[in-house]
C-alpha cells in the first residue's frame, strides 16, 4: 500500500527548506548591503549641507574683511567640491551604485542647484564692494542658499525614506519566510498525520489477518523469543497470546520427546535464509500432545535476517483420516484377496488333475473361470493402486535402473499376446544413461501402454517401443499403428475409468484405469505424458523422465538410435 | 534340517479354505502338515511339534504372523525356523517389516499352491 511516494516528498520538502534558506540568506545580504549604501550616500548629502553652510559663513566673513578669509582659496572649491560628490551620488562610486527613479531626479536637482549657488556665490563676490543688503545679486545668493539648503534636506528625507521602505521590505520578507516554514511545518504533519493512519489501518488489518487465520502464526526474533503470537497459535497451545510473547518458544510449546534437534530448522532458517517445512508434536500447556505440520520463513530487514515467522497447523485429523483410508485399504486388500486365493488355487488344483481326470469341456470351462479370477485380481491391484495414489501416499522405492532393459523386458512379456494378435513389435533402443526410479512401478507404465497399444491395433499392425535420452531426459515411446484417439479422448484419456468412445463400441476388456496409473507413477517420478494421435493412423505415448544421475555427470550427449528388433 | 523321513510343515491360516488348499497341496508333495487357526495355536504347534518349516498368515485371530514370528525368534528352540509369511498386503513396507521381523520368506495372496510349494521346498533344502 502505497498512495504516494514518500522519496517525493522527503524532495520537495528539501527543496523548500533550501529556498528558504536561500531566500532568508539573500534578502538579509540585499538588505543589509542596502542600508549601507544608504548609510554613505546620507553622510554624503550631510557633507554637502556642512560645506555649503561653511561656504556662507567664510563668504559673510569675507565680505565683513576678514582678511584670513581668501575667497579663491577657500570658498569656492567648498562648493565646486561638492558638485563632484553630488555627481558621485548620481553616477555611482565604487561599491556604492548610482541612485535610481525619483532619488535619481533628486540628486540631479540638487546637482545643477549647486552649479547654479557656485555661480551666484561667486557673483555675490565680484558685487561685495556695493554689499549692501537687499542688493540685488545679495538677494539672488540668499534664494539660491536656502534652496540648495532646502533641497540636501529633501534627498536626505528621501534617502531616509529609501532605508526605511528597505525595513519594511525585509519584514515582509521575513513574514513570507515564517509563512512558508509554518506551511512547511503545516504539510509535514499534515504527510506524518497521513502515514500514521495508514499504518494504523495497515496494522489493524495485519492484526485481523493473523488473528482470523486458522493456522497458528508466531514469529521468533534471532534468539528465538516470541515477538508475536497469533490467536489460533495461542488456542492451539492452551496459552494466552500475553503468556508467550517475550519468551522463547520452542521449549513452552514442543514435545521435547519427539526430536531434541528439532529447533534447528527454525534456527536454521534464520541463518541460513531459507524456508523450512517439516513436521512436528507440539505440546499444549496441559501436557497433551498433537502432531503438526510447519513452515518457518526467515524476516529479512534491511538485507540481514531478524527473525523467522513459523506457521503450524494442527494435523491429527489429517493423519487420522490417512489411517482410516489405510485401513480400509488393508481391509479390502484382504477381504478381496482371500477368496480370490481359495478361487485361484483350488482351479489351479482341478487343473492339475488333483481332484481327478478332466473332460476336455471341464478343463476349458475352468480356464475361463482362471482367466476371469485373474483379471478380477488384477482390477484389485488397480483399484488398491489408485486409492493409494488418491491419498498422495504413493511411495516409490527409487534405485538406479537401466530403461533399455526394462523395456526390453515389457516387450518380451507381451510377445506372446502380440504373436496370437499378429501385431508386430519392434524395439528401437538407444543409448540411455541409468536413471533412479522405482523399477516395478515403471515397469508397470511400460506394461500398461503395450498392453493398451496392442489392445488397439489390429493384425498386421506395429509397435514400436522406443528408448533414447534427448537432453536432461530420458525418454520412452510406445506407438502404434492402430485406430488412434479423436481430440477428445486424447484431452480425457488419464481420467480414471474412461473409456474412449470406440474401446466400448468395440467391447473391448479393460477398466480405464491403465493410463491414470501410469501417468501418477510418471507424475511421481517428476516426468511427464503425452500423447500424439491421429484417427485411423496410431497413437504415440511418450514419457519423459529426468535423467537425474546424468546431469551430475559429465556425458549427457544423446548417442545415435540403435535398431534392435 | 531334521532327522525325520518325511519333512513337517506347519500352516497357520484363520481361513479354512486356503488352509486346506495349502495342506492338500503339501501332502500330495509328501510332507506332513500341522494345521493351525489362530496365532496362539500356530505357536504353540510350532513348540510342541517341531515343524521343519512354518507357513504363517499375516492376518490371524489372537496373535499376528508378525507377532507368532517375534515369539519364534525370541525362543531358542524356534529361533531357527525357517518361516515364510502369507499377506494379502503387497506393500513394500509390510515386506520390508516381514523381513525385517526375520522371516525367511514372503508370499503375498492371491499365490498359486504350486508356488508355494516351491517356496517351502527350497527352504527345507537349505543347508
Amino acid at each position: 500500500v502505497r498512495p504516494f511516494g514518500f522519496r517525493g516528498v522527503r524532495a520537495t520538502i528539501a527543496l523548500v527548506a533550501l529556498a528558504t534558506i536561500a531566500l532568508v540568506v539573500f534578502s538579509n545580504d540585499r538588505t543589509a548591503r542596502a542600508i549601507e549604501h544608504s548609510r554613505i550616500r546620507s553622510e554624503a548629502v550631510h557633507r554637502i549641507e556642512t560645506n555649503v553652510a561653511k561656504s556662507h559663513v567664510w563668504l559673510e566673513e569675507g565680505i565683513a574683511g576678514d582678511e584670513t578669509i581668501d575667497f579663491e582659496r577657500d570658498v569656492l572649491p567648498l562648493i565646486s567640491g561638492e558638485v563632484g560628490r553630488c555627481a558621485t551620488l548620481i553616477g555611482g562610486r565604487g561599491s556604492v551604485p548610482g541612485l535610481t527613479g525619483r532619488d535619481r531626479a533628486a540628486a540631479r536637482t540638487l546637482c545643477n542647484q549647486l552649479r547654479a549657488f557656485h555661480g551666484l556665490t561667486l557673483e555675490r563676490w565680484r558685487y561685495r564692494s556695493q554689499g549692501r543688503a537687499g542688493s540685488p545679486a545679495d538677494q539672488a545668493y540668499d534664494a539660491a542658499f536656502d534652496r540648495t539648503l532646502w533641497l540636501t534636506n529633501e534627498l536626505q528625507e528621501r534617502i531616509r525614506q529609501s532605508v526605511r521602505e528597505t525595513r519594511t521590505g525585509l519584514r515582509y520578507a521575513s513574514a513570507l519566510i515564517v509563512a512558508l516554514i509554518l506551511a512547511l511545518i503545516g504539510a509535514m504533519a499534515l504527510i506524518v498525520r497521513r502515514r500514521t493512519r495508514q499504518l494504523e489501518r495497515l496494522a489493524h488489518r495485519n492484526e485481523l489477518v493473523l488473528s482470523s487465520a486458522g493456522d497458528g502464526i508466531y514469529g521468533l526474533d534471532r534468539e528465538g523469543r516470541a515477538q508475536f503470537v497469533n490467536r489460533a497459535a495461542a488456542k492451539m497451545t492452551g496459552h494466552e497470546p500475553e503468556e508467550l510473547v517475550g519468551r522463547r518458544l520452542t521449549p513452552l510449546i514442543r514435545d521435547s520427546r519427539f526430536d531434541s534437534a528439532y529447533e534447528s530448522p527454525v534456527i536454521a532458517s534464520i541463518s541460513e535464509r531459507r524456508t523450512y517445512t517439516g513436521a512436528d508434536v507440539y505440546r499444549r500447556k496441559d501436557g497433551i500432545t498433537f502432531p503438526v505440520e510447519f513452515t518457518s520463513t526467515p524476516i529479512e530487514e534491511a538485507g540481514a535476517v531478524v527473525g523467522a515467522v513459523v506457521v503450524f497447523r494442527d494435523i491429527s485429523e489429517r493423519l487420522a483420516a490417512e489411517r482410516a483410508k489405510d485401513d480400509f485399504v488393508a481391509t479390502v486388500s484382504h477381504e478381496l484377496r482371500t477368496p480370490l486365493t481359495s478361487i485361484q488355487g483350488y482351479v489351479e488344483m482341478l487343473l492339475e488333475g488333483e481332484a481327478g481326470e478332466l473332460a476336455e469341456g471341464q478343463r476349458g470351462f475352468l480356464e475361463v473361470v482362471r482367466r476371469n479370477s485373474g483379471r478380477l485380481q488384477d482390477l484389485v491391484a488397480d483399484l488398491l493402486f489408485v486409492a493409494q495414489a488418491d491419498g498422495g501416499v504413493l511411495t516409490l522405492q527409487p534405485a538406479e535402473l537401466d530403461l533399455a532393459e526394462l523395456v526390453r523386458e515389457s516387450a518380451a512379456s507381451v510377445a506372446p499376446a502380440a504373436a496370437d494378435k499378429e501385431v508386430e513389435v519392434t524395439q528401437s533402443l538407444g543409448a540411455v544413461p541409468p536413471i533412479v526410479g522405482d523399477r516395478h512401478r515403471l515397469r508397470q507404465v511400460m506394461d500398461n501402454l503395450l498392453s493398451n497399444a496392442l489392445k488397439f491395433t489390429p493384425a498386421g499392425g506395429t509397435i514400436d517401443v522406443r528408448a533414447f535420452a534427448a537432453g536432461r531426459q530420458a525418454v520412452l515411446e510406445v506407438a502404434d499403428t492402430g485406430m488412434g484417439m479423436s481430440p477428445e479422448d486424447q484431452a480425457r484419456v488419464y481420467e480414471r475409468f474412461y473409456r474412449t468412445a470406440e474401446a466400448q463400441r468395440m467391447a473391448l476388456q479393460g477398466t480405464g484405469l491403465g493410463l491414470a496409473i501410469a501417468k501418477a507413477i510418471v507424475d511421481a517420478h517428476g516426468g511427464e505424458i503425452r500423447v500424439e494421435s491421429v484417427e485411423g493412423e496410431g497413437t504415440t505415448f511418450r514419457v519423459e523422465l529426468p535423467l537425474k544421475l546424468a546431469a551430475e555427470r559429465a556425458d549427457t550427449r544423446t548417442e545415435p538410435l540403435e535398431v534392435v528388433g | 534340517v531334521s532327522e525325520r523321513e518325511t519333512p513337517v510343515v506347519l500352516v497357520a491360516d484363520d481361513e479354512e479354505d486356503i488352509r486346506m488348499l495349502v495342506t492338500f497341496r503339501l501332502k500330495r508333495a509328501g510332507y506332513d502338515v500341522l494345521e493351525a487357526s489362530d496365532g496362539e495355536q500356530a505357536l504353540r504347534l510350532a513348540t510342541e511339534g517341531s515343524p521343519d518349516v512354518a507357513v504363517l498368515d499375516v492376518m490371524m485371530p489372537k496373535l499376528s504372523g508378525f507377532e507368532v514370528l517375534g515369539e519364534l525368534r525370541s525362543n531358542a528352540a524356534t529361533s531357527e525356523l525357517p518361516v515364510i509369511l502369507l499377506t494379502a498386503r503387497a506393500q513394500p513396507a509390510d515386506v520390508e517389516r516381514g523381513l525385517a521381523a526375520g522371516a525367511d520368506d514372503y508370499v503375498t495372496k492371491p499365490f498359486s499352491p504350486e508356488e508355494l510349494r516351491g517356496r517351502v521346498a527350497s527352504l527345507l533344502e537349505r543347508p
